[in-house]
């Protein structure tokens, strides 16, 4: 653990927000479903953390106001991001921390969307001291976590920032007008699903679900063709390792919300909406959704394509592999058309 | 100025530029002077060209006129050369001023289809190559019989025209003659010339376009070589025979288009329905698409209405890849619908479509709006909303909340503006939609006309938009104020609908229609009166306190409150004889009362007894199943604490078997509640719902057993609901279930058979199955096909009679038991129709084989397999039982011959089928049974 000084001229600096705007294809929007329900997210600028090529990471600030809320969410985090490190896709730890500030505000939740903007939004003037862990000391941290905070103190993490497109942006019938079709093919889309159903396997094997399966925690790596995820602070490790219930609802999840999205643009009706949503959201959320399937849905997609899909929002596979198998069969079939 | 030519016979004049040029000439469009409608083409020397060339031009045009009129047309032929129709005076020969005017070619010329196609991605229609092809044989034969060799074949001189399949041949100017015969010297006749341009120009089209068919047809046999007459009769032959193929398959798919239309529409049918037109389409054949999209329109409908909304989306879809553009605006709005999944979960999207494909645009445009206003502000609003209401309104004037809208802006951009006004118009804006939900503030209030009073400085365009507006609104609410004095129901909604169309941001106007809705209804229950447990003073208050208050709303007409004054002055105790003719109009029951203070009835002891007598005259008539709409107004008048019940009664007996989709009334009548006199009767309307119910859960049984159960003597309803069960549980359900499982056939049936009778079709069904077997032991000669083609279509058609025939009986309750069992019968449809399909293209296949020298070995093989998989089809109809088929170990030997994984040659294998297998006779007789 080091302790370093933050603010304008010190070695460590706050920066823009980055829960308020996404990118896409080189372009900014201010997407308010993006902002967190228990933390803040700045660029970082800190020249040990910094690559080779000015990519700043992220520092994910707990709120203020929520300490308590947000206390158990990056204890999650921490230990899921510890036992996931390995596993291909996942956005993994940096560094973590303690930081108390001790000049200047938060800034307002406002996309940096223009010069002037920027300037409200960034968090460029907040001064104070932080505890830099390195990632061998997770359990020193999660020990100190409690009391850091008891004492004014707020956690942090840093990760490697996303510089890949936002899932949500290059599906949500909303932002693509419905033609997200040539933003983000069927057939990227199912490949995009199968390598997050890999994921959830690898998480479920080592008993820990995601549980926050909006397409907004997903990022699309176009030249990798490869999907990144990230945010694990809702998910949990599951006590008792047979308990198949709570997988099956991470696929079910995972299915309604993700799957649904990056299919038809939108999220199953009925299911937890984009948004900085709370953990008893999603442990409320039904167990089964009705399959609405549109006009443009039955255009999109093949018939083989709804009865997966119908059948994933309605329960039917139990585990994450189940559902790839039938991914990787419906993609083959798209492949061989092609 | 168009330059006009006199001819030989006609004036003619010119188009101002040529449509076509080159070394032969110019071909203008031209119109005959003489006869306007007559327009046909001119052919000349170009205008602009040297001496020697003009001669040259002049020449090769007579020419290709000598060649044109010697061949007149070739009427009974199948491609035509246009007619002369007139040409230039005969001493113009040779000069510039030389020329023709021959017919018009109709359509597109076969290099501009190409192209076309090339630029859609569609295939090239089969129909129209083969039948080019077929006829450009023709077209030889016949010229050079006349002595012309065409010497011209080219893409862009063979003219297709769909609508009519008739086939142009124009520019003849290369003709030559063949007067004297074979050419001395020659070694090939020049006639053969026509042949070899045609097989080496079509071939490459044809290689490109339709390669199956280039291989099929065995068409480099013959390219870049001398034809001879046997090559040239060859080839000839194979294009007839594919061109025999292509119009079977016509035949074929039309036909079973319209099978499928006749039937009640599903969307196997409607894929069914895509398939067939896709095969269509690939050959070019046109198809019904009118009788395709009412079908899809009612399946689309019925769909909504039975909540199968994923039937609905997807039909909607398979009517788009069918139609596309060429759909009209109510199919443009429902794929709109369908694309907004909380539309199409909602309960009212029934009524939008319904209305939609009605093009009742104003409840279409109310039943939007009931919608909006439901899901609270939904983005499509803005896109669909102006469409319907253009529709509805006639006209493209914005409304009110979008010239608004634009008012805001100016405000906005307007240096000097007032931000006061800037705030009230937004909360205007705001509170637009919203404003008098609660029905306690007018949906008629516009204060925006009060805020803009002195704003002097208005643009032009706004003031005259609003000014426009505002006066069709005030039209609107005239309306709604006049129906509401009189007061005329219908009228005041129909001005309520014509409100919202001026104004259809304002959605409170629909709150205000429930409540009127609620508001009659309260008249109604008042005019009623209570039913005959509750006691007259305690209905009075009751009935009063529930009324609507819509005076502040609407205003108070003079009937409004006289009814006001007279019931306040009735349940004040004043005696019901003063207030006689307002109690007579409002609430006539009361009449039988002194007052209200004094509960008893005023009828005398007397009048009990009439009552009696009312009520058993009313059972009598239900009894009887007669018309009880006098006797219900005998007791509305004379036993009218009796009247609500008797209604309800009599709406009971009338709706019992109702088809309506909404008819949801299966509540059983409180009989306890009524007149000793009308138990009975309320019992039996009871049971006939409890069998409703039963029917309509599918449980004939339970049914049956309850009407059975039942001995109310003397109900002529009940004995025949009895006799339609009965005949329902015992014959026409055994009979059903026997034509679709082929259990219990027998053909003892036949003896009670008539006309379009189930018995008819069991027993035809019985046959066909019998007949299906003699092929194990005989084998399937090309009549047993014919024959059993024959025996299908009679149970087919027989039982399509019986459907229709039962389809048109008046009685509603056979309709109702029809009704509920429409599964059963559309699944034997569907089985007869499959059947009918795979036997006529088993048939097909065979006839293909008899033909079989003309055809390559590649394409004998494919049509083999094709009839095994049409006969195994078959089969899997007509034989339920699996283990007794025979067709799935005959297609594997049928393959094996073939494979070459056996040591045996294909001779030995053919041999070793089984003498019964349906294509060993052929197979023995055809090359491959020979060559080994």
């Amino acid at each position: 653990m080091e302790t370093v000084q933050f603010g304008p001229n010190k070695k460590m600096k706050l920066m823009q927000p980055l829960d308020t705007w996404l990118t896409a294809g080189l372009r900014d929007f201010a997407v308010p479903e993006a902002v967190g329900s228990s933390a803040r997210v700045f660029t970082l600028n800190y020249p040990p953390l910094t690559g080779a090529y000015a990519d700043y990471p992220v520092i994910k600030v707990m709120r203020p106001d929520k300490t308590q809320y947000a206390l158990p969410l990056f204890e999650n985090e921490v230990q899921i991001l510890h036992l996931m490190q390995d596993v291909k896709g996942i956005t993994p730890l940096l560094g973590f921390g303690f930081l108390q500030v001790s000049e200047g505000q938060w800034p307002k939740e406002i996309a940096p969307l223009s010069t002037s903007l920027e300037k409200e939004a960034s968090a460029e003037q907040i001064q104070g001291q932080a505890e830099l862990y390195n990632t061998e000391e997770v359990d020193t941290f999660l020990a100190e976590l409690s009391r850091k905070i008891s004492h004014g103190w707020l956690a942090f993490l840093i990760l490697p920032r996303r510089w890949e497109d936002n899932l949500y942006l290059r599906c949500d019938a909303g932002y693509t007008r419905g033609e997200f079709h040539r933003s983000f093919p069927v057939e990227n889309g199912l490949k995009a699903a199968l390598q997050i159903c890999d994921i959830i396997q690898s998480a479920h094997e080592k008993h820990i679900v995601y549980l926050d399966h909006k397409v907004l925690h997903y990022y699309w790596n176009e030249p990798r063709q490869q999907v990144f995820v990230l945010d694990w602070n809702i998910g949990r490790r599951v006590a008792n390792g047979n308990n198949q219930e709570v997988y099956q609802f991470d696929v079910l999840q995972f299915s309604a919300r993700a799957l649904h999205h990056l299919l038809t643009g939108r999220q199953a009706p009925g299911s937890v909406k984009v948004g900085p949503n709370r953990p008893e959201e999603i442990q409320n959320a039904p167990e089964k959704y009705e399959p609405v399937w549109t006009y443009d849905d039955q255009k999109r997609l093949t018939q083989d394509e709804l009865a997966m899909l119908g059948g994933a929002i309605q329960g039917v596979y139990l585990t994450a592999s189940a559902l790839a198998q039938d991914l990787q069969t419906l993609y083959n079939q798209r492949q061989s058309k092609s | 100025m168009a330059r006009t030519l006199q001819g030989q016979k006609y004036s003619w004049q010119l188009s101002d530029r040529p449509i076509g040029s080159g070394d032969a000439g110019e071909v203008y469009a031209v119109t005959c002077t003489d006869q306007p409608d007559l327009h046909a083409v001119m052919k000349k020397p170009a205008h602009i060209a040297t001496g020697g060339t003009i001669q040259r031009q002049a020449g090769q045009i007579a020419q290709e006129c000598l060649a044109l009129s010697r061949l007149d047309g070739l009427e009974r032929g199948k491609a035509h050369p246009p007619r002369v129709l007139d040409q230039a005076h005969q001493f113009t020969l040779g000069t510039a001023n030389y020329f023709f005017v021959s017919e018009f070619a109709p359509g597109q010329n076969i290099a501009a289809l190409l192209q076309e196609t090339r630029q859609t991605g569609k295939p090239f229609p089969r129909r129209i190559i083969i039948t080019v092809l077929d006829a450009l044989f023709d077209l030889f034969a016949r010229a050079h019989k006349a002595g012309v060799l065409w010497n011209d074949v080219k893409l862009d001189h063979i003219y297709w025209h769909n609508p009519t399949g008739q086939i142009t041949v124009i520019d003849w100017g290369n003709a030559l003659f063949l007067e004297g015969g074979q050419t001395n010297g020659q070694r090939v006749l020049p006639r053969w010339e026509d042949y070899r341009q045609m097989v080496d120009i079509l071939g490459s089209f044809l290689k490109q376009t339709a390669p199956e068919l280039f291989s099929d047809l065995g068409w480099d046999e013959f390219q870049h070589q001398e034809l001879e007459a046997s090559q040239v009769s060859v080839l000839a032959r194979r294009i007839a025979y594919q061109q025999q193929v292509v119009a079977l398959n016509v035949m074929e798919f039309q036909s079973l288009i319209r099978v499928l239309l006749k039937d009640e529409p599903t969307l196997d049918g409607l894929q069914k329905i895509q398939e067939l037109q896709q095969k269509l389409e690939r050959i070019g054949a046109p198809w019904e698409q009118t009788g395709v999209r009412n079908y899809a329109q009612e399946l689309v409908q019925q769909s909504f209405v039975h909540k199968d909304h994923q039937t609905g989306v997807r039909a909607t879809s398979i009517v788009w890849s069918l139609f596309d553009s060429s759909l009209d605006l109510p199919w443009y709005l429902v794929r709109e619908y369908l694309r907004d999944p909380d539309l199409i979960a909602h309960p009212l999207l029934e009524p939008l479509v319904r209305h939609t494909f009605r093009t009742n645009w104003l409840e279409a445009l109310w039943t939007l709006m009931a919608i909006a206003h439901d899901l609270k502000n939904p983005n499509w609003w803005e896109r669909l909303m102006p469409v319907i209401r253009q529709q509805a309104i006639g006209s493209i004037t914005p409304p009110p909340y979008q010239i608004c809208q634009s008012l805001l802006t100016w405000y906005q951009t307007k240096k000097d503006a007032s931000q006061d006004q800037t705030q009230t118009i937004t909360r205007l804006l705001n509170n637009w939609r919203t404003i008098g939900d609660d029905l306690q503030k007018s949906p008629f209030e516009y204060e925006i006309m009060d805020v803009l009073q002195g704003e002097a400085h208005l643009p032009d365009q706004i003031r005259a938009d609003l000014k426009k507006s505002f006066a069709a609104g005030q039209t609107a609410i005239r309306e709604i104020s006049r129906a509401w004095q009189h007061p005329d129901w219908d009228a005041l909604q129909a001005a309520l609908r014509q409100f919202a169309a001026w104004d259809p941001d304002r959605w409170s106007i629909l709150n205000l229609a429930d409540s009127l809705i609620i508001f009659q209804n309260w008249l109604k229950e008042l005019h009623t009166g209570p039913a005959p447990s509750v006691p007259i003073k305690e209905f009075l208050i009751n009935h009063h306190e529930k009324r609507q208050p819509l005076e502040h709303l609407l205003g108070t007409p003079a009937w409004l409150k006289m009814l006001v004054q007279t019931l306040n002055l009735i349940m004040s105790g004043t005696p019901i004889g003063i207030l006689r003719p307002q109690v007579e109009q409002w609430c006539p029951w009361l009449l039988n009362y002194t007052d209200i203070n004094h509960g008893e009835s005023a009828s005398a002891p007397s009048d009990e007894q009439r009552i009696n007598q009312l009520l058993s005259h009313f059972v009598d008539h239900l009894r009887n199943w007669g018309d009880v709409a006098p006797v219900l107004e005998m007791i509305k008048t004379e036993a009218t604490q009796f009247y609500a019940f008797c209604r309800q009664l009599s709406e009971g007996f009338l709706r019992f078997a109702s088809l309506s989709a909404t008819y949801r009334e299966t509540e059983i009548m409180p009989c306890a509640e009524s007149h000793p006199a009308l138990l009975e009767s309320c019992h039996v309307l009871n049971t006939l719902k409890t069998w409703r119910e039963h029917i309509t859960n599918g449980s004939l049984d339970r049914a049956h057993e309850e009407i059975n159960n039942q001995a109310f003597k003397g109900w002529r309803v009940l004995d025949h609901v009895r006799q339609q069960t009965d005949l329902w549980q015992n014959k026409i359900m055994p009979l059903l279930q026997s034509i679709l499982t082929h259990v219990g056939l027998t053909e003892n049936h036949q003896e009670e058979a008539g006309e379009n009778s189930l018995d008819q079709v069991v027993s035809d069904t019985f046959h066909l199955i019998r007949l299906w077997h003699q092929v194990y032991s005989e084998g399937l000669p090309s009549t047993r096909v014919t024959l059993l083609e024959e025996s299908a279509e009679k149970a087919m058609y027989g039982f399509f009679g019986w459907r229709s025939a039962y389809k048109k009986v008046g009685d509603r309750i056979s309709q109702f038991l029809y009704h509920n069992h429409r599964d059963l019968i559309r699944q034997i449809s569907q089985q007869f129709y499959k059947l009918s399909e795979h036997i006529r293209l088993a048939k097909l296949g065979f006839s293909s084989l008899q033909t079989s020298e003309q055809v390559s070995a590649r394409m004998l093989l494919q049509t083999g397999e094709n009839i095994l998989e049409h006969l195994g089809a078959i089969e899997e109809i007509l034989v339920k039982s699996p283990e007794e088929r025979r067709y799935p170990e005959w297609h594997i030997a049928f393959r094996e011959v073939f494979s070459g994984n056996l040591p045996l040659t294909q001779g030995e294998l053919i041999l070793s089928l089984p003498e019964n297998h349906p294509l060993f006779a052929w197979l023995v007789q055809s090359s491959f049974g020979i060559s080994s």
